[in-house]
């Protein structure tokens, strides 16, 4: 086992600390600060993974052609106008997942290829998009916001906790990422400064604690309680940089202030309503320069939730409330089919809100990578052979829009090669990752 | 190995029924590998590990025992038949049996060589519900959620998420750990000597917390009642709601004990016993021990007492059922002999000095004075002079009524003496009266044509009549008078009021003032004055009046406006518009104004005016008090012929130009300011109108004229006979024949007698006896023992009643006015009481009560406190032994029975502007009442009351704006005296502050250990105090550090992890005591210790295995065990938060959200229920009982249920229920959002219930249509479904368990037809083969066949929930062991905690080295 010291970890050196760390033991390249060659007066590559459980429909996902020429299946109908700017991927999968069972098993390692630990045991692998928090995120005063539009279920379900199939970021192999569910707490995590007097005497104070602590335990224990030094270090961080931004030669946001007010408390009742008050702080955590990298899960694999909101076509006059979404996968109707358009919708409104943005000779999309993924190919099979993924936004210039690229029938199809190349976009460049050893010469 | 597991191991050794009681006979090398090399290596090999599964490495036995988890796996495909696929060559029958024989031994060896393993247990953080539970038991305040917005935990292990593995840290949620820790600190109150948790977040609340307290200490003694409002300026204040010693239970209990002494002989009870008597009944009736001991002495004291010997006499007398009535008396001597203060202003000059204050009921001489009543039958009207001995015999009890009179105003006074001769007297007046109207009546015709009266006397002559009785006609009639002529107008000149110079006028003493605005502007003075407007304030005494002095002849029709403009205080102003003419006045209209709204008085129509007249409009103060009686006023006079007069018109320009004022046509001297006593006034002479003189007044026929005088004279000489009381002839004969009447008032019949008793210069001489009215003159003016007295003096010797007869007529409208005392010499040394009653007393002799009452009266609010007497008082001579022996007797009483024992209302709104933030007042209880401790509580409470409110600071403050608010309309130097003191009781306060300080830092760091559940290091506690420090310097305030400090408890990884310190190297070590509390209370209540656990692992004491089994059977029986049944039970169960499902589709389940709630309850009252009873684990499936609500048992259609409260319904399993089977909300949450789903029931309870493996589901599985095609039963669709042979394996399993739930609906409730309105067929055949049907089937199935493995499952859930990680290998032969003596202990819930409290896996913990080896 290698130890590797790399920024987010760099504190814990003065204390006496080392990390074990399993499954990224290949991720060679943690010493590595990011190489910059974009101008600094080029706008930022953000990264924005939005997932949605349990699959699509299992014959309306796929597109074929070319730019405006582009067909699409019918769960992607929503993303028509997008055409020119679409990357669908077909093909690709986690070797991982295929193990296990059939839902929490494959989504726990959604962003990581990771092998998933059974037995009420918790490990997974650290998600790509926590990869780039803890490195290209740093530069922001959020490293990465996930959010999530359903509660996780506290159980273990065929004998893996449920936890897999709410959470696709990982900041370290035992760690999910916890998602923050309300508005308005996403909002503050990006807008309100959080110190107030004292905060770093006691953050200081409780970080010597921490460190005094973790001589007297196991070092499984001290594997655990690094979580918390991590955090609080991380917090300590955001304080101190609190007020410094704006140092940064070149590029400024074209937002310096959020400018929609703060989100009611509480969770909306309507589901529509909650997912588009998320897309809304996704793009205004872009757009402010507060966070580049932002994960939103519109619900969990296992979903337990339902669409009243929309109109039902299997039963004419109402709402589609009759079966939670878990349940409705496990058929191709048309309900099903349009409860998957209701969430490329919420893909489409993303895109659209972020092509009005104006930044520079780009807009905030073409300078985005905005992916939808799912953890099945379709819930009536629990089909984890191929992965649903749809990429959408320029990574500013640097990705190629317009096409339809399908891995299916080649060799070499992992999902995390895909995962190399977006991060390469974003000048994090690890030689292997998860089970890929290259990105994809395509992408 | 400590020596519970030596146990153990002994007893696994004999019984091990999981593996069948299998060894591993076959020989590894010999037997099985072969059979793997045949079977299963193939793919399961070195090269390919198919499944991640490499079985070729296990080359030795020894390497088999290495790699428990992989064996298990292999059992548990054998064991499904999973394995080898169904495409591959197959084991025989035979071979199968070897090979799990084998590898169960083996296992079975590998589980007994591990026993007891405390196994792989990470750093656990609090879960979201431990950590409020531990807040709330921490702080006390049940109401904390800190964690309501935080994200849900997640579980690993068994499935529970109090399991480290799922418990994840990260800055997100670290910067809401620190959030809710500030939050959490600022509910910290901060109190003189400690630091103290409260529900809410601000001072206010705070300070109500401690009212709240102290009322509550204070209704521990006393009772509600005895309210006495005090009307201060119009608002009505309550200074007496509360504190009132509940006297009648008291003597009720001493009545008791009374008779229980006698029954038991009485007077031989010894002292000792006597008080332990006194002690019970104490207790026995919630009284205080103290004062019942103190009035059962006073009761039964010799020592004579004036007025206890009233109370103990009737005590004496009393039935058991007596208490009212004796409560009664007491109360009636409460009442005279206290009274209540307002306290708002407690301190200023001449103030009162306390709320409660005695009275004292003693006078040297009392002023008489009593409205004559109503003539009771006829003309007569009679009194009672009544002098009694005041209860202590008549030795010196000489009494003289001085000077007894009749009063009336603008009469002189009738002397009680004289009243017999002035009946006479009075008589023949009247009859002179009647008999001269006619020749009266026309003499005053004729004087209405004279300018004045310098000729009445001739006239009078001419017409032979009495000149004074035409003079009254004449009065009477407002005729020949002469202008009316104003002597007390307003004088002194106001420039400018409140710094308005276009705000002058006239003003006199005491705010009396006439004002008016010059301006287009309405300015506050603090009154509002509107433009152009004229304002007028009367003074407590006199009236502030404008009249309009007629400059014509004419008729007029008279307009006036009377609105109060500074309604928000005051108790508003009397007004009444008036004619003067010539002596006369007469009233249009009178009434009160109060509040913002005006008053338009009925106007004057048609009013024949003359020069002179005066037409005035008064304001009085009302009651004597002119707070905030600025009044604006409006007078306008319009003739017939077009003139005008209107006063604001006139006046308001240059009001100052003169008083009187002329008025805008020219006239001089029109408009006068002035004022006059608020007192009296004269009786309202006012000729009724329709009367015979109005009649004779308005007519001009000189015929008519006689013709209605004469009948005026026949009605005055005989009497208004016929009349109805309310005809208009007979008010104007009452008033005519009346001695306070317009004719006699000038000429009473007294007024000719000389100073000499019994003389007389009258002429006319008595027609009549007045023999029987009032009293024989000859009784005045002298002594009982003949001495000589003032000759209007009435002496007597007490007890004396006189009854004194009156005639109505003659006296109508007096007072009887006298002042009682003492005779001077004889009287000495006497004591009595006199009174003048209305109706006759029973008797002369004996003492009264009276009542307080106020002498006197207040004009502003900054006055002092009226003087406080009795309306019956003692009449002593100052300076006597009698009022000595009195004044002590009375004190007697009032220190056993004060009116009032403390004031509960604390917060004194008895004042306009109060001074008194929080007014202690409780000498009384504590000097009746209290042991020292209960004193130094309630001091407590006092001291953390103004500590919290800060209000020695706040009263400084106060202080400024009552003094500010006092310089505008009263005497701010009445405050004076208070200045002072409160200034240095800030100024001590500040100095208590500071003090504090320390003590408060001192607390947190006394909290630490607590939150951290462990001791603090010195450098811990050093580290603490230096950060405050640090914070102090940061020039954070006192109050911010300290709460800063506190959270920075909160947010340590020592209160937000649980972790434990394990020995150095390989081997597992018990954990420390405390440790082992932590693990115990976390266990059973999801929270930290409580001090009495904390207290015994301190002493190391829980090691003891009877210590450890009797706080464990403690805490399940305690109300905290709740929590268990929440976070094990119910997650177990899967109905964790049903009350917050939102998976039911509404449109077919409308009432689902409003039983939620309900149905998430209900299995977590069973399984508190069952943890505090100790209950049988197969209660869970059989149990005969539930627990709803109305709402659920609606639901559920159980009869019989009302209200809210939750309880216990025994015999509903023939209804359906009663288990775990038949929770809705198991079947519920086991169900689809529309319909049931047998499979997620039949999986729940396969999977959940039984801890059966189920493989996972084929890839591939058809797809279910959404609903069931026509005809086709739910369950024959699922049954369709289930048959693909891909699939029936596992349905065969799960189906019919659901199926034979299937007579519930979605929702959990009962059903005879499923969605498709089909029959329910809840017949069923498990795998194994058994036909059953319905809920009660199934329950029966699994209490026989499946026993073992149910209840093996709930050993195992609850193992893993209480060890925080998976059941493994090694913990087998504890479960062995719980199952075998859970069967022969009547499957005692207890038990089964009992012996996982017991077992090294909860005493150990790993090594630090130890690797997993499971």
């Amino acid at each position: 086992m290698s130890t590797h010291h790399f920024n987010r970890r760099a504190f814990l050196r003065g204390i006496g600390v080392t990390m074990a760390l399993p499954w990224m033991e290949s991720f060679n390249v943690w010493g590595d600060e990011p190489t910059k060659n974009k101008p600094a007066s080029e706008a930022p590559v953000r990264l924005a993974v939005v997932f949605s459980g349990n699959g699509f429909h299992s014959k309306e996902w796929w597109a074929k052609g070319e730019g405006k020429a582009m067909e699409l299946g019918r769960v992607l109908t929503p993303l028509a106008d997008f055409r020119e700017k679409l990357t669908f991927v077909r093909g690709l999968y986690h070797e991982e997942a295929r193990k296990g069972n059939i839902h929490s098993s494959q989504t726990g390692n959604m962003l990581s290829g990771a092998p998933i630990a059974s037995g009420g045991e918790i490990r997974s692998g650290t998600s790509f998009d926590q990869l780039l928090a803890q490195t290209y995120g740093r530069s922001t005063k959020v490293p990465s916001l996930v959010l999530g539009c359903e509660h996780s279920n506290p159980s273990v379900h065929k004998n893996y906790s449920m936890l897999y199939s709410s959470h696709i970021s990982w900041s370290s192999p035992t760690t999910p990422t916890p998602l923050e569910l309300y508005p308005a707490l996403a909002f503050d995590r990006l807008f309100k400064d959080a110190a107030t007097p004292g905060d770093k005497s006691v953050l200081d104070a409780v970080l010597a604690d921490a460190s005094s602590l973790r001589r007297n335990i196991s070092p499984a224990d001290q594997r655990k309680l690094d979580e918390y030094l991590d955090s609080v270090r991380d917090v300590e961080k955001r304080i101190e940089n609190a007020g410094q931004r704006g140092e940064v030669q070149g590029w400024r946001p074209t937002l310096a202030k959020p400018d929609i007010a703060r989100p009611a408390d509480g969770i909306p009742q309507d589901i529509g309503e909650h997912m588009r008050l998320m897309c809304d702080l996704l793009v205004l955590g872009f757009q402010t320069d507060t966070t580049r990298i932002t994960t939103l899960k519109l619900n969990n694999d296992h979903s337990a939730l339902r669409f009243p909101n929309l109109p039902s076509v299997q039963q004419k006059g109402n709402g589609i409330d009759y079966m939670i979404h878990h349940l409705l996968s496990h058929s191709d109707g048309e309900d099903w089919l349009k409860v998957n358009q209701f969430f490329m919708e919420q893909l489409a409104y993303l895109a659209r809100k972020m092509d009005a943005i104006q930044e520079g000779p780009r807009t905030l999309l073409d300078n985005t990578m905005l992916m939808h993924c799912s953890s099945m190919m379709a819930g009536a099979r629990h089909d984890n052979d191929q992965l649903p993924v749809v990429l959408l936004g320029g990574a500013g210039g640097r990705l190629k829009g317009g096409r339809a690229l399908d891995y299916k029938d080649k060799p070499d199809r992992q999902l995390c090669r895909l995962f190399l190349s977006m991060m390469d976009k974003m000048d994090v460049r690890p030689k292997t990752f998860g089970d890929a050893k290259a990105p994809l010469a395509e992408v | 190995m400590n020596h519970a597991t030596k146990v153990f191991a002994l007893s696994v050794a004999l019984t091990f029924p999981w593996l069948g009681g299998l060894a591993a006979t076959a020989d590894f090398q010999k037997d099985i590998r072969p059979l793997l090399n045949e079977f299963c290596t193939k793919c399961h090999s070195t090269k390919d590990h198919k499944g991640d599964l490499d079985l070729e490495r296990f080359k030795s036995l020894d390497a088999v025992k290495r790699d428990a988890k992989v064996w298990l796996q292999v059992e548990e495909q054998l064991e499904l038949g999973e394995m080898p696929p169904k495409d591959k060559p197959q084991l025989s029958a035979a071979q199968k049996a070897k090979l799990v024989a084998w590898v169960r031994g083996t296992l079975h060896d590998m589980a007994l060589a591990s026993a007891g393993d405390p196994g792989p247990v990470v750093l656990r953080r609090l879960s979201n519900a431990e950590y409020t539970y531990t807040v709330r038991d921490l702080t006390g305040v049940e109401t904390l959620n800190p964690t309501r917005e935080f994200p849900v935990d997640g579980a690993a292990g068994e499935g529970f998420s109090n399991t480290g593995a799922a418990l994840v840290m990260s800055p997100a949620l670290l910067t809401k750990y620190l959030d809710a820790a500030k939050d959490l600190a600022a509910h910290a109150v901060l109190l003189p000597d400690r630091v103290a948790f409260s529900p809410s977040t601000s001072q206010r609340d705070w300070t109500e917390e401690r009212l709240a307290a102290i009322r509550e200490f204070y209704a521990r003694y006393t009772v509600k009642g005895g309210g006495s409002a005090v009307n201060l300026q119009g608002i009505k204040f309550d200074t007496k709601d509360g504190g009132v010693l509940p006297l009648e239970k008291y003597l009720a209990a001493t009545l008791e004990l009374r008779a229980a002494l006698a029954s038991n002989g009485g007077e031989g009870a010894s002292a000792n016993k006597l008080t332990s008597q006194i002690a019970a009944l104490a207790i026995k009736h919630g009284l205080n021990a103290r004062y019942l001991t103190t009035l059962w002495t006073a009761l039964n004291d010799s020592q004579p007492s004036l007025v206890l010997d009233l109370i103990r006499t009737q005590w004496r007398a009393a039935k058991p059922a007596d208490a009212p009535a004796l409560t009664a008396s007491i109360a009636q001597w409460q009442r005279a002999l206290w009274r209540f203060t307002t306290v708002g202003h407690i301190g200023k000059r001449n103030g009162p000095s306390a709320w409660q204050v005695p009275v004292v009921p003693l006078a040297a001489a009392q002023e008489v004075r009593v409205k004559l009543p109503a003539p009771s039958s006829g003309n007569e009207i009679t009194l009672y002079l009544l002098a009694s001995d005041a209860g202590d015999g008549n030795e010196h009890d000489f009494a003289v009524w001085e000077n007894p009179r009749l009063v009336a105003p603008g009469r002189p006074d009738l002397h009680l003496r004289d009243v017999r001769e002035a009946v006479l007297t009075f008589q023949t007046q009247r009859e002179r009266v009647a008999a001269s109207v006619t020749k009266c009546l026309a003499a005053a015709d004729e004087a209405s044509a004279l300018p004045d009266r310098s000729g009445l006397a001739q006239l009078a002559a001419k017409h032979g009549v009495d000149a004074p009785l035409l003079a009254a006609w004449l009065d009477y009639l407002g005729l020949g008078g002469g202008p009316v002529r104003v002597t007390s107008h307003l004088t002194k000149k106001l420039e400018s009021a409140n710094n308005y110079d276009f705000i002058k006028g006239w003003t006199g003493a005491d705010a009396l003032s006439v004002l008016a605005n010059s301006s287009d502007n309405a300015v506050r003075i603090p009154g509002h004055m509107k433009p152009h407007s004229v304002g007028v304030h009367p003074s407590p005494k006199q009236r502030a009046c404008v009249g309009w002095n007629s400059p014509v002849t004419a008729t007029v029709r008279v307009e006036a406006v009377v609105q109060p403009v500074h309604s928000e205080c005051g108790n508003g102003v009397t007004w009444s518009l008036e004619l003067r003419r010539g002596g006369t006045r007469q009233r249009f209209a009178a009434g009160i104004a109060q509040g913002p709204k005006e008053v338009k008085v009925p106007p004057v129509e048609n009013l024949a005016v003359q020069p002179g007249d005066l037409i005035s409009l008064l304001v009085g103060p009302r009651d004597g008090n002119h707070s905030c009686d600025m009044t604006a006023v409006s007078l306008d006079i319009k003739t017939t012929d077009g003139k005008q007069w209107n006063l604001g018109r006139d006046v308001s320009p240059n009001i100052l130009a003169g008083n009187p004022h002329a008025d805008n046509l020219g006239h001089p001297a029109v408009w006068h300011f002035y004022s006059e006593p608020d007192a009296g006034g004269g009786a309202d002479s006012i000729v009724p109108a329709g009367s015979l003189l109005a009649k004779w007044r308005a007519a001009t026929d000189a015929a008519e004229k006689l013709r209605l005088a004469e009948a005026l004279q026949k009605l005055l000489a005989s009497g208004p006979a016929g009349l109805a009381k309310d005809a208009p002839d007979a008010a104007l004969h009452r008033q005519l024949t009346a001695l306070g009447g317009p004719l006699f008032k000038s000429q009473p019949p007294s007024s000719r007698r000389g100073e000499e008793a019994g003389s007389s210069t009258n002429t006319v001489r008595p027609v009549a006896s007045a023999v029987g009215w009032a009293l024989d003159p000859t009784l005045f003016g002298k002594h009982p023992d003949g001495s000589v007295l003032p000759a209007a003096n009435l002496c007597v010797r007490a007890p004396a009643l006189l009854e004194v007869r009156l005639p109505a007529d003659l006296v109508e409208g007096c007072e009887f006015v006298a002042t009682a005392t003492l005779h001077r010499e004889t009287g000495a040394e006497g004591s009595v009481q006199m009174q003048v009653l209305t109706t006759k007393p029973a008797g002369a002799s004996g003492l009264a009560a009276g009542a307080a009452k106020e002498l006197g009266g207040k004009s502003t609010w900054s006055d002092g406190e009226r003087p406080v007497g009795s309306d019956t008082p003692i009449l002593v001579r100052d300076g006597s032994g009698a009022r000595k022996r009195t004044e002590s007797a009375l004190e007697q009483f009032r220190q056993l029975f004060p009116a009032a024992l403390c004031y509960t209302k604390i917060v004194p709104v008895d004042e306009v502007v109060t001074l008194t933030l929080y007014y202690r007042e409780d000498d009384q209880l504590r000097r009746l009442m209290l042991d020292p401790a209960q004193t130094a509580e309630l001091d407590r409470l006092w001291a953390e009351l103004h500590f919290v409110s800060h209000s020695p600071l706040k009263l400084v403050e106060a202080f400024e704006q009552l003094w500010q608010y006092a310089t505008q309309d009263a005497d701010p130097s009445a405050f004076t005296p208070m200045r002072e003191p409160i200034k240095q009781r800030a100024e001590a306060f500040r100095a208590e502050l500071l003090a504090a300080e320390s003590r408060h830092v001192q607390a947190v760091l006394d909290f630490a250990p607590r939150a951290w559940r462990r001791s603090l290091t010195r450098t811990e506690q050093d580290e603490l105090r230096s950060l405050y420090q640090k914070l102090r310097t940061q020039e954070l305030p006192h109050d911010t550090a300290l709460r800063m400090t506190l959270a920075r408890v909160f947010v340590s990884p020592a209160f937000l992890y649980k972790s434990e310190q394990p020995a150095p190297g390989k081997k597992s070590a018990p954990v420390s005591d405390t440790e082992l509390a932590i693990r115990l209370s976390y266990f059973l209540w999801s929270s930290a210790p409580d001090a009495e656990l904390a207290a015994l692992a301190a002493a190391g004491k829980l090691r003891n295995p009877e210590v450890l089994a009797a706080q464990t059977r403690r805490m399940l029986a305690d109300a905290r065990v709740r929590r268990l049944a929440v976070e094990f039970g119910t997650q177990w169960l899967h109905t964790r938060d049903l009350d917050t499902l939102d998976e039911k589709s509404e449109r077919h389940f409308p009432t689902f959200k409003s039983v939620r709630g309900a149905l998430n309850e209900e299995p977590i009252r069973f399984f508190t229920d069952l943890f505090q009873r100790d209950g049988s684990v197969l209660a869970l499936l059989d149990a005969d009982y539930t627990f709803v609500n109305s709402t659920l048992a609606k639901h559920y259609g159980l009869s019989g249920v009302k209200g809210d409260d939750w309880l216990r319904v025994d015999g509903v399993r023939k209804q359906g229920r009663g288990g775990v089977l038949g929770f809705g909300a198991t079947l519920a949450k086991q169900s689809g959002a529309s319909r049931t789903s047998p499979i997620l029931r039949g999986n729940w309870l396969s999977e959940t219930l039984l801890g059966e493996k189920l493989p996972r589901p084929p890839k591939g599985v058809p797809v279910l249509p959404e609903e069931a095609p026509a005809g086709l039963t739910e369950r024959a669709l699922i049954e369709r479904h289930s048959s693909d042979p891909k699939c029936a394996g596992c349905h065969a399993r799960i189906d019919p368990f659901g199926f034979a739930l299937e007579r519930y609906d979605a929702i959990g409730r009962l059903r005879a037809k499923d969605a498709a309105g089909l029959p329910i067929d809840s017949r069923t055949r498990t795998a194994d083969g058994v036909e059953l049907d319905d809920i009660d089937g199934l329950r029966t199935y699994l209490l026989t066949r499946r026993r073992e493995a149910f209840e093996r499952q709930f050993c195992r859930k609850l193992l893993g929930f209480a060890l925080g990680r998976s059941v493994q290998l090694s913990d087998q032969p504890l479960l062995d062991e719980m199952l075998k003596q859970l069967t022969a202990n009547e499957h005692r819930v207890g038990l089964a905690v009992q012996m996982i409290v017991r077992s090294p896996q909860f005493h150990d913990i790993r090594g630090r080295d130890q690797v997993a080896a499971e």
